[in-house]
């Protein structure tokens, strides 16, 4: 007993020591012989410090040195300011604006005579109710603040402003009385409470849609009763065969429930422009049921829909998915050939038929996992496409009949202003509702390991995720995109954001110069005129 | 019943027109511009009078009841209170009594817990000895401070409320407006609201 008192200090002293320096030398005779990295080899130990510190890089960058406006696909105040929206249901900032106006850009048209609050064309009867944030004291190191009841104005456009697509068309067009709503993201992609919370907070925001994904429909994104668009990619999740093959009863199942209000067939993804993969690991019973495969089983989807090939082969399914389901019928492009989608609109025209919305993915729109190569190089942005297919639809006199939805980092009213007066009719936003249910932006989407359980089905990662917290944050950030896009139009000196067009846009370069955004097809035709063709070359 | 809504533009005027429409009431209202007039008749105002200067000699004929909401002046921006124009309000209801109508709830732009001082400032609270005078079966009501939060149905009324934090959705103030309106218990009286745990009905009727 005498020996152990004795002793065990200096035995515990020891051995912290000794365990350490042992570790250590382990660690440097490993790094020394291992034949993979150059640097271990030349500085064991010593050269670990490298490839800490570039692990955590994109921490720090983003918490401690980026600028406030550096950082993509969001700089820390795009950030800042969805999440803002979201909890305190505002977007008022103090001293002025970041924006670096050095810099090229789109910027707004304001006129000397903008319209009054009391001549907008609004619809604020319906209340909606909701929770904020509201600040009680705000210190270096804590910011008190508590949650309260509000209830707040909608923000709805008038009966007659409302965007109907499908009208005239189809059995049951819908109508959307806001600009603004959710773009596909699949459960699957995101948890269910990351999805249960969109679908309830939208549901309660009211004018405004949420695309189901090309994982179809599943429980959450009905939680909450909000309108669904549902999305048919090629991998035809939701209305397949077991074998596969598309299934006509499967799809009319679909279109009977009543918040299915619009379908939309996904040729293509802005960051995606590949076919999809899921790993049999995915595949549970819930999944499984949802998409119509079997559990467990890897599923690979091609690229494109393997049955059509041809304008005409998709147009007369569109044709046929309207018949049957009886509600509007679009699909997702992403801009790249333009030759191709001008023979597409004659086409619309010359047989009638056609989707009646086309909804337009930038090529910087986000997804859960991509490849590098086509997230950043194919296709085109979305303030590029956007105009190319309004002008295309209007050259070919169809423009009434095909309504336009635009995504791509339109996270805020400008940016959604700017793509309403390129030609779009409606915005779909994937990320900043990501945001506003939590995402830190920690980009590791395709890993199941989302942080803050946002695109993740791990259910451990998903208990952060409160939703009767962060639904009200969804109600409040489509909301306050909606209000904000009236701010622009007033500004403008339109009494409503659907009056938005291209002679209230400009585009500033960095020596300060100006053009007006006008025909982009025009620009290209000219362009050519000039330029020698390349093919009239000698082959290489 | 034919009612006559001064300050549908206010907070909780919105909420008196589609309460008043809900309940089966025609109301009347005035409006500064055709736009703001459309948006009133979308909450449910049977009739709205666009005039600039607030002039509404003919159109008040045939109300049976005035609904005065005190705190804004016509065609003031949103949220944007201005002291209240006692000679307006005065003017209006002598134009009442004009043409007969006897029914008047008129909602205060005094706040509970006011002072005496700030009660004063503008002549706010000279309305309200105005109509105690007069010969018009009127209530008039003070509420604490008014928020925008949804409504609970759910209130304290009493002579005076000494809650100086107390606060009150405008939901619920435009519904006790529109209870007012035919129940007796609350004629030639003078109240303050404030949020509870009394329906309004039961409030209304305990005075």
């Amino acid at each position: 007993m005498g020996k152990i008192t004795k002793y065990l200090p200096s035995a515990i002293m020891g051995t912290s020591i000794a365990a350490p320096l042992a570790y250590m030398a382990y660690m440097y005779q490993k790094d020394d012989r291992q034949k993979q990295h150059a640097i271990l080899r030349n500085f064991p130990l010593l050269g670990r410090v490298r490839y800490m510190t570039e692990h955590v890089g994109p921490e720090l960058r983003q918490y401690l040195f980026a600028d406030d406006n550096e950082g993509q696909p969001f700089s820390r105040l795009q950030y800042q300011d969805v999440v803002k929206a979201g909890k305190y249901n505002e977007r008022l900032l103090g001293f002025g604006s970041n924006r670096d106006f050095e810099e090229d850009g789109y910027y707004i048209r304001n006129t000397l005579f903008p319209k009054l609050s009391t001549e907008m064309k609004l619809d604020n009867t319906e209340k909606t109710n909701t929770y904020t944030y509201v600040v009680d004291n705000e210190g270096l190191f804590s910011r008190k603040e508590h949650h309260e009841e509000a209830q707040i104005d909608p923000y709805f456009l008038r009966d007659e402003d409302a965007v109907v697509l499908g009208e005239g068309n189809c059995r049951q067009p819908f109508h959307i009385k806001g600009q603004v709503g959710m773009s596909a993201m699949s459960y699957g992609a995101l948890g269910e409470r990351a999805i249960t919370a969109l679908s309830k907070g939208l549901a309660a925001a009211g004018g405004t849609w949420m695309n189901t994904g090309e994982g179809g429909i599943s429980d959450y994104h009905l939680a909450g009763n909000a309108d669904l668009m549902m999305q048919i990619g090629p991998g035809l999740f939701g209305v397949r065969t077991t074998a596969g093959e598309f299934s006509w009863e499967a799809f009319k199942e679909k279109s009977e429930i009543e918040q299915v209000k619009a379908f939309e067939v996904k040729l293509a993804q802005g960051a995606k422009t590949r076919g999809g993969h899921l790993e049999g690991q995915k595949v549970t019973e819930e999944i499984a049921r949802i998409r119509l495969i079997e559990p467990g089983k890897t599923v690979n989807s091609p690229n494109r829909f393997v049955d059509y090939e041809s304008f005409s082969d998709l147009f007369d399914f569109i044709e046929q998915l309207r018949e049957v389901g009886g509600k509007p019928v679009g699909m997702k492009i992403v801009v790249g050939d333009i030759e191709k989608l001008e023979e597409m609109v004659q086409i619309m025209r010359d047989s009638n038929k056609g989707p009646d919305f086309i909804t337009i993915d930038g090529s910087e729109g986000g997804t859960g996992a991509t490849y590098q190569e086509l997230a950043d190089s194919v296709g085109l942005p979305i303030m590029t496409a956007l105009p190319i297919v309004d002008e295309l639809l209007r050259e070919f006199d169809i423009r009434d009949r095909v309504k336009l939805i635009a995504s791509g980092k339109l996270v805020t009213p400008d940016k959604a202003a700017i793509a309403l007066g390129m030609g779009a009719d409606l915005i779909n936003i994937a990320r900043g509702f990501m945001i506003s249910v939590g995402c830190i932006m920690a980009e590791v989407c395709h890993t199941n390991t989302c942080p803050v359980g946002v695109a993740t089905t791990d259910p451990e990662l998903q208990t952060g995720l409160i939703v009767d917290e962060k639904r009200h944050r969804v109600t409040n950030y489509v909301t306050s995109l909606r209000a904000g896009l009236f701010n622009v139009a007033a500004a403008a000196g339109v009494d409503s954001p659907t009056k938005l067009e291209r002679r209230h846009l400009i585009y500033k370069d960095y020596r300060g110069r100006i053009s007006s955004v006008g025909s982009m097809l025009q620009r290209i035709e000219q362009a050519e005129d000039k330029e020698q063709d390349v093919e009239s070359l000698p082959d290489k | 019943m034919k009612v006559f809504v001064f300050g549908g533009n206010e907070g909780a005027g919105e909420h008196v027109l589609k309460k008043l429409a809900a309940k089966g009431h025609e109301a009347v209202t005035i409006a500064e511009t055709e736009n703001r007039a459309e948006e009133l008749e979308m909450l449910g105002a049977a009739d709205v009078i666009i005039s600039k200067d607030g002039h509404f000699t003919n159109a008040i004929d045939g109300s049976e009841a005035i609904i005065y909401m005190a705190g804004s002046s016509l065609g003031a921006g949103e949220d944007q209170e201005t002291l209240v124009d006692y000679g307006t309000v005065r003017k209006s209801l002598e134009e009442a009594q004009r043409h007969k109508i006897e029914r008047l709830v008129y909602l205060s732009p005094v706040r509970t817990d006011e002072s005496p001082e700030s009660k004063e400032t503008g002549e706010k609270d000279e309305p309200e000895e105005w109509i105690k005078k007069s010969q018009l079966a009127y209530t008039v009501i003070r509420t604490t401070k008014r928020v925008s939060k949804p409504g609970k149905e759910m209130i304290t009324a009493k002579e005076t409320i000494a809650d100086s934090n107390g606060e009150i959705p405008y939901e619920d103030v435009a519904a006790v407006l529109v209870e007012a309106l035919d129940n007796q218990n609350t004629f030639r009286k003078a109240f303050e609201i404030t949020a509870g745990d009394t329906s309004i009905e039961e409030a209304l009727d305990s005075l």
